[in-house]
């Protein structure tokens, strides 16, 4: 049995404790990291430890499976982001790629064994349609969704429905702003043009300090906090310099030119204190206290509720389940996303459904065709 | 809930679930394979649950979910079905987690240290073909999946019941009245299912891998006694990869696996009513041809 959440930052920081481990807690550890989307990474961490090759065949067999997703995703991302570009590049001002694509085509630390299931890229919104048409003749078709939902996605939120590639299978996001437009503080093209960066071949991400801004405001304006511990290992990564121990200060200033610009300054601010508290990296506290710029009580509470909510929840790790905290989190994103009566409406409905669901049990919504190995071998070779 | 494992080599799961008829058909099928005593110490590869929908869906039409971890892979189906929900669920985690080799959706059998494997969609009568292969002489190393180690022609048991369906259930309870039998699985998407435990003998050997010299494409016909079709390397290269639950994950290395091996075995499509005929010519033809 594994001892705690803090288990797990303990050995993301130093992974030659892995060593040390009884194997039927390593193999908890696995189970765990899978769970958290971070294996992989924690895969690469062990190889730039010196750890991997000395670690038990078992878990190197798990280690090794995670890779090879990884790995594999590389490829994949790098060739469906010159294709977009090249596709887009008249159509669109620019194609950005966005959050885990970003990560592994710069390059970075944050994108060595980053895994996610889609591709964000940001276009503009002016051309949005036209872009959208030039994808459908390439391939890249939505699903069908309801009215009601098309005119949501469009009007209130900052991405059209996914788009899926009808051979190869991927999908993505296609966004026209980095937050919903609902929330109102969503910056203008002009301020988010500015933050732009190409790559040697016509790749375009936003610059490494508006990625961790960016990152941030995703996080603490989201009311989904699954993997929120993979979402704050990212900024925790992210911050460091070369030498993958202390933060990089001339990141710090670039960030704070993001930050003032775009004026997301108080979801910096909360990224430094909780990447702080919970990696125990060292920032300059004027850094983190500059832009904390809400109320002493909304401070609090926020750092309050996310102290624990950024950890690892699973049931192998004794104590990491704090649901009251975590329902806290998800009404604190919707509070922050929508207009005081849509949110009432909203959880209003989610309430409803959660309450006949513990009535009539958990699939009482789920529609009737059966997912079986048959339709996933259909699937895959309908892939292929 | 119930608490068991299943040390199924390469891996061991461990199993959850509060619905009776789970745990008394995996005692059953797995014998030696089967503890209900929980060391402290194993490597455990992957935690399972089989568990009721909860609140009156317990009572009224109750249904079976599978979970691997917390993830939840396939729609729940009815509550009879628990155990087959269970292999199923088996057979996914493998496939969807493990890339250290190239696995194919086929049933493999052995004589001595070669072995053949049978790649086949549903509906072929793959399993009735194993289940009689297995009974007569040939050492069965998997009715669904094959597990090749990459650029190698080494196929790993993992060794499983034989899942039979339909009009199969009676002919195999008729064949072999000794065997070993899961409750019947009623109404499934394949029909009834049920599954037939592996020999002891197979289970003793599940850790010795064999060389693969041939790959054959089974069809049941009830017109054809035993035709048997050569096929060529383009036909059994594009028949593999559609039968590979990992080729494209795994890249280049699956691709040399597959090229490597077609150019080493022999490779038929059969189409037959008569399992002896089929025994006698893959044993003869296949088996002992070098």
């Amino acid at each position: 049995m594994l001892n705690n959440a803090k288990q797990i930052v303990d050995i993301l920081l130093n992974p030659s404790l892995l060593l040390s481990m009884p194997l039927a807690q390593q193999s908890d550890l696995m189970i765990v990291l899978r769970h958290q989307k971070i294996i992989a990474r924690f895969a690469y961490l062990t190889k730039q430890y010196d750890v991997f090759d000395k670690l038990h065949e078992k878990t190197q067999r798990h280690l090794k499976n995670a890779l090879k997703i990884a790995e594999k995703q590389k490829e994949q991302v790098q060739l469906e982001a010159s294709l977009i570009s090249n596709l887009l590049k008249n159509e669109s001002k620019f194609v950005v790629f966005l959050k885990g694509a970003a990560y592994t085509l710069s390059d970075t630390l944050v994108g060595k064994g980053r895994v996610y299931s889609d591709i964000d890229i940001l276009v503009n919104k002016a051309e949005l349609k036209s872009c959208e048409q030039t994808l459908a003749f390439d391939g890249w078709l939505g699903q069908e969704i309801s009215n009601y939902d098309d005119k949501y996605y469009r009007k209130w939120a900052h991405e059209i429905p996914p788009l899926e590639h009808c051979e190869r299978g991927t999908i993505i996001d296609v966004h026209h702003n980095i937050i919903p437009i609902i929330s109102q503080d969503a910056p203008t093209v002009e301020a988010l043009t500015s933050f732009i960066q190409t790559n040697k071949q016509g790749i375009q991400t936003l610059t490494p300090a508006a990625q961790f801004v960016h990152s941030a405001v995703h996080l603490f304006r989201n009311e989904d906090y699954n993997n929120a511990f993979r979402d704050i290992s990212d900024l925790y990564l992210m911050l460091l310099n070369e030498n993958g121990n202390e933060v990089n200060e001339n990141f710090l200033l670039d960030v704070q030119k993001v930050a003032d610009d775009l004026t997301f300054n108080y979801e910096v601010g909360l990224a430094y204190s909780l990447v702080s508290q919970i990696f125990s990296l060292n920032i300059p506290k004027n850094f983190i206290e500059r832009n904390l710029n809400k109320s002493r009580l909304r401070t609090a509470f926020d750092q309050f509720i996310f102290k624990d909510v950024l950890l690892p929840q699973h049931d192998l790790l004794p104590g990491s389940h704090t649901p009251f905290k975590h329902f806290l989190a998800i009404i604190r994103g919707h509070f922050i996303k929508m207009p005081f009566a849509l949110l009432c409406y909203h959880l209003i409905v989610k309430l409803g459904r959660s309450i006949i669901e513990m009535i009539f049990g958990k699939h009482i919504f789920t529609p009737k065709d059966e997912m079986t190995l048959d339709n996933i071998e259909q699937n895959k070779a309908h892939k292929n | 809930m119930n608490q068991f494992r299943l040390a199924l080599p390469p891996f061991l799961f461990d199993i959850k679930t509060d619905l009776p008829i789970v745990a008394e058909n995996a005692k059953n099928i797995y014998g030696d394979c089967y503890t209900e005593l929980l060391d402290e110490n194993d490597f455990v590869d992957y935690r399972l649950t089989v568990t009721h929908s909860g609140g009156i869906r317990r009572f009224y039409k109750p249904q079976a979910r599978f979970l691997c971890d917390e993830r939840e892979p396939f729609k729940p189906l009815n509550a009879n079905q628990a155990y087959a929900i269970l292999e199923w669920g088996m057979n996914w985690t493998v496939a969807a987690h493990e890339l250290q080799y190239v696995i194919i959706h086929s049933a493999v059998l052995a004589k001595g240290d070669k072995a053949i494997i049978f790649p086949a969609p549903p509906g072929s009568g793959k399993s009735t073909l194993t289940a009689h292969l297995a009974n007569s002489g040939w050492r069965l190393l998997s009715d669904e999946m094959a597990l090749i180690l990459p650029k190698t022609n080494q196929v790993i048991p993992f060794v499983r019941p034989v899942c039979l369906k339909n009009a199969s259930i009676g002919l195999a309870k008729q064949w072999f009245p000794d065997n070993v039998f899961s409750t019947i699985a009623r109404d499934t998407h394949k029909g009834d299912v049920i599954h037939m435990a592996p020999s002891k003998q197979a289970i003793e050997q599940n850790t010795k891998s064999a060389s693969i010299v041939g790959i054959v494409y089974p069809q049941y016909n009830a017109d054809e006694v035993l035709n048997i079709y050569p096929l060529n390397m383009t036909d059994t290269f594009m028949q593999l990869v559609h039968n590979a639950f990992n080729f494209t994950a795994i890249g280049e290395e699956s691709f040399d696996t597959v090229v490597n091996l077609i150019e080493q075995t022999k490779n038929f499509e059969i189409q037959y009513n008569d399992l002896n005929e089929v025994d006698a010519f893959l044993t003869e033809e296949i088996i002992n041809a070098e």
